[in-house]
């Protein structure tokens, strides 16, 4: 095994069996909610969960096919997504959506009333 | 006058604790065997802990420093465990290498596609599609091939179950009793065996048990359906057993979280079962008739390959009446958490012989795990003064004594081929035409099929198997080469002969002395060429 064929073993084993599941737990965990612990160990099983459902799931409902350029782009929406529902959580953009839905749906129904 | 004897039976239990471990140490090292049967410790200790048992609420946690630096050392000795047998030998341990090297090998030389519709039934049967598609992001992104999987993530994700195995214990007892759980967890001679099999799907089956556990305990439904799901899509017979321990978790807290989670995770499993729906509907099915077969009859069918329950108890003797104290103590306390149920249910399933009952004794040794760091934390180290130190002591004495048959079954692991009889099926692949098969014996045949890349013919195993088992029968009992070469004709394409000289191996070598066989390579392993019109 040459020098270039380790690196792309670690590096490419952590972006696929750790990145996602670590952003991922994030999601189910705030940070220090959690030790490094239980978030190391949550990372490899999610990420191990996670990556090969997602893949499985495009490649049945899209034909995906499982190139690196799809893996990759696969594992980066994973962490994208999970980033973004940590944002949406961290600035209330759901809560503050749901309460405009509900003060338009309160609204709408005083008005309906006689 | 109560508390006199109570007193009485709490300080006889420390001392027959004291006893029965030194007596299993002196066992597991071989300087003295007393023709008893040690099992009888399981039931009559829990019973000497009671008055202890009855009398405390909880142990007294205290925070340890350094847990992490603790569990890191921990998880690079049982790291190290599992390397050891490899140092020897680049062969791996355990019969179904050869499997796993074939499935992920087929799955990668079919990129970028996802080989469903072509594969084996005996594929679909054995490998769900999680491991195989998971192999494949490796070998993509990673360029590992099968060996790599076969020999780093396999030994990583059995040093990795420490981390988890501390996570749900320490979630529902106590930091020190999950750096307990850590340590037997690394001596357990049934977990290390996990490994010399190369049961890989069922170390990933633990990966996520207790993962899904840990969400469940900690109310995380959304992540407890993900790991729900991960064990539908690796590992079918842990998936069954944790929707098993949902259900009294269901009827006790009546959450409409969790039916939501079993929903959420038929929902993500779907594109996954419903490519196999038979396959998977035939194994659960298969799995439920032989358990009502089973409790019919009284048992003994379908137990799966592993050793069986008379044998754990002899491996697991050290920690195993600790468990049952832990078992006791939530039974009294009226703690029904999802480990409780976990016990009962693996530990009803291999005890009654239900169903794959041997394979399930690794689940159930992990939560015998689990339960004997009550057993130990509450009733050995939770003392003051002198009978601290006797506790501490004797917890030390039950880690050596679980330790030793791991070690010695580390040292004496080896692999069921030699280096030269992999050699030999190498040469197959380097020096046979593409579309040759190869005959070879049950054992020899998951090697010849994992490292030689030609069709293997094997009784009863692979898709080019043609022949009944008693034709079988009679090809393996034949010295005639007529016999022989009218068995080997039914195959149109050119057919080679492995056999592996071993113990245990048999293959009947005098029928191919005739002039249609010759020896093409000859050593560990021997190679004959079968031609239709002779030599």
């Amino acid at each position: 095994m040459t020098a270039g064929e380790i690196v792309r073993l670690i590096f490419g084993g952590v972006f696929v069996l750790f990145i996602p599941g670590l952003a991922w737990s994030y999601v189910f965990f705030l940070r220090k909610t959690i030790d490094w612990i239980e978030r190391s160990a949550l990372s490899f099983g999610l990420s191990i969960a996670l990556v090969p459902l997602s893949v499985f799931w495009l490649n049945w409902l899209f034909d995906m096919k499982i190139t690196l350029l799809s893996t990759s782009l696969t594992v980066c929406g994973l962490v994208v997504i999970a980033a973004a529902l940590i944002l949406a959580r961290k600035y209330g953009w759901g809560n503050s959506t749901l309460n405009k839905l509900k003060t338009v749906f309160s609204r709408s129904r005083k008005e309906q009333e006689p | 006058m109560k508390g006199k004897i109570a007193r009485i039976v709490e300080l006889s239990y420390l001392q027959l604790v004291v006893v029965f471990l030194i007596l299993v140490l002196l066992r597991e090292l071989e300087v003295l065997d007393f023709p008893i049967y040690y099992q009888y410790f399981i039931l009559a200790l829990p019973i000497f802990a009671l008055p202890h048992l009855l009398r405390r609420d909880k142990a007294n946690e205290t925070k340890l420093p350094g847990v992490l630096i603790i569990l890191l050392v921990i998880f690079f000795f049982a790291l190290l465990l599992r390397l050891l047998p490899l140092i020897n030998s680049s062969v791996p341990l355990g019969y179904d290498p050869g499997f796993y090297k074939y499935t992920m090998d087929l799955y990668a030389s079919s990129l970028p596609q996802i080989p469903e519709a072509s594969l084996a039934t005996w594929i679909k049967e054995m490998y769900p599609q999680g491991l195989p598609v998971l192999t494949d992001l490796t070998h993509v992104v990673a360029g590992a091939d099968a060996i790599d999987n076969i020999k780093y993530l396999f030994p990583f994700l059995g040093a990795l179950l420490v981390f988890p195995v501390f996570m749900v214990t320490r979630n529902i007892f106590g930091q020190r009793a999950g750096i307990i759980a850590a340590l037997l967890y690394t001596v357990s001679c049934t977990q290390f065996e996990v490994f010399t099999y190369f049961y890989l799907k069922n170390v990933l089956g633990l990966l996520f048990l207790l993962l899904a556990i840990y969400a469940l305990d900690k109310k995380k439904y959304v992540l407890m359906t993900l790991m729900f799901a991960a064990l539908g899509i690796f590992h079918r017979p842990e998936f069954l057993l944790f929707a098993l321990i949902l259900v009294p978790c269901f009827l006790t807290n009546r959450r409409r979280d969790l039916l939501l989670a079993v929903l959420g995770t038929a929902v993500l499993i779907i594109p996954f079962w419903v490519t196999r729906w038979e396959i998977n509907w035939g194994v659960l099915s298969g799995a439920l008739e032989t358990a009502m077969t089973n409790i019919q009859t009284g048992g003994g069918l379908g137990g799966g390959t592993f050793f069986d329950f008379d044998t754990y108890t002899k491996f697991s003797i050290a920690y195993l009446p600790f468990a049952l104290i832990g078992g006791i103590y939530l039974a009294i306390k009226r703690n029904w958490n999802s480990v409780f149920f976990f016990l009962v249910i693996s530990a009803i399933i291999v005890i009654a012989q239900l169903f794959f009952f041997n394979r399930f004794i690794i689940p159930l040794d992990i939560a015998v795990v689990i339960l004997a760091t009550i057993g130990i934390d509450y009733t050995l180290l939770n003392r003051e003064r002198i009978w601290r130190v006797v506790g501490i002591g004797a917890g030390i004495i039950l880690l050596v004594a679980a330790l030793i048959p791991t070690i010695n079954s580390a040292t004496d692991a080896e692999p069921l081929i030699t280096e030269e009889q992999l050699q030999a099926v190498e040469w197959i692949k380097e020096n046979t035409e593409e579309n040759a098969y190869v005959l070879a014996t049950t054992n020899d045949a998951p090697w010849v099929l994992g490292w030689s890349d030609r069709r293997v013919i094997a009784p009863g195993i692979f898709e080019w198997d043609l022949y009944e088992k008693e034709e079988w029968d009679i090809f393996f009992n034949t010295d005639d080469p007529e016999v022989a070469k009218q068995f080997l004709d039914r195959y149109d394409s050119p057919v080679y002969i492995y056999y592996s000289i071993n113990e245990n191996n048999y293959l009947g070598l005098e029928k191919f002395r005739g002039k249609y066989f010759q020896i093409v390579y000859n050593n560990g392993a021997i190679v004959y060429q079968y031609r239709e019109g002779g030599f």
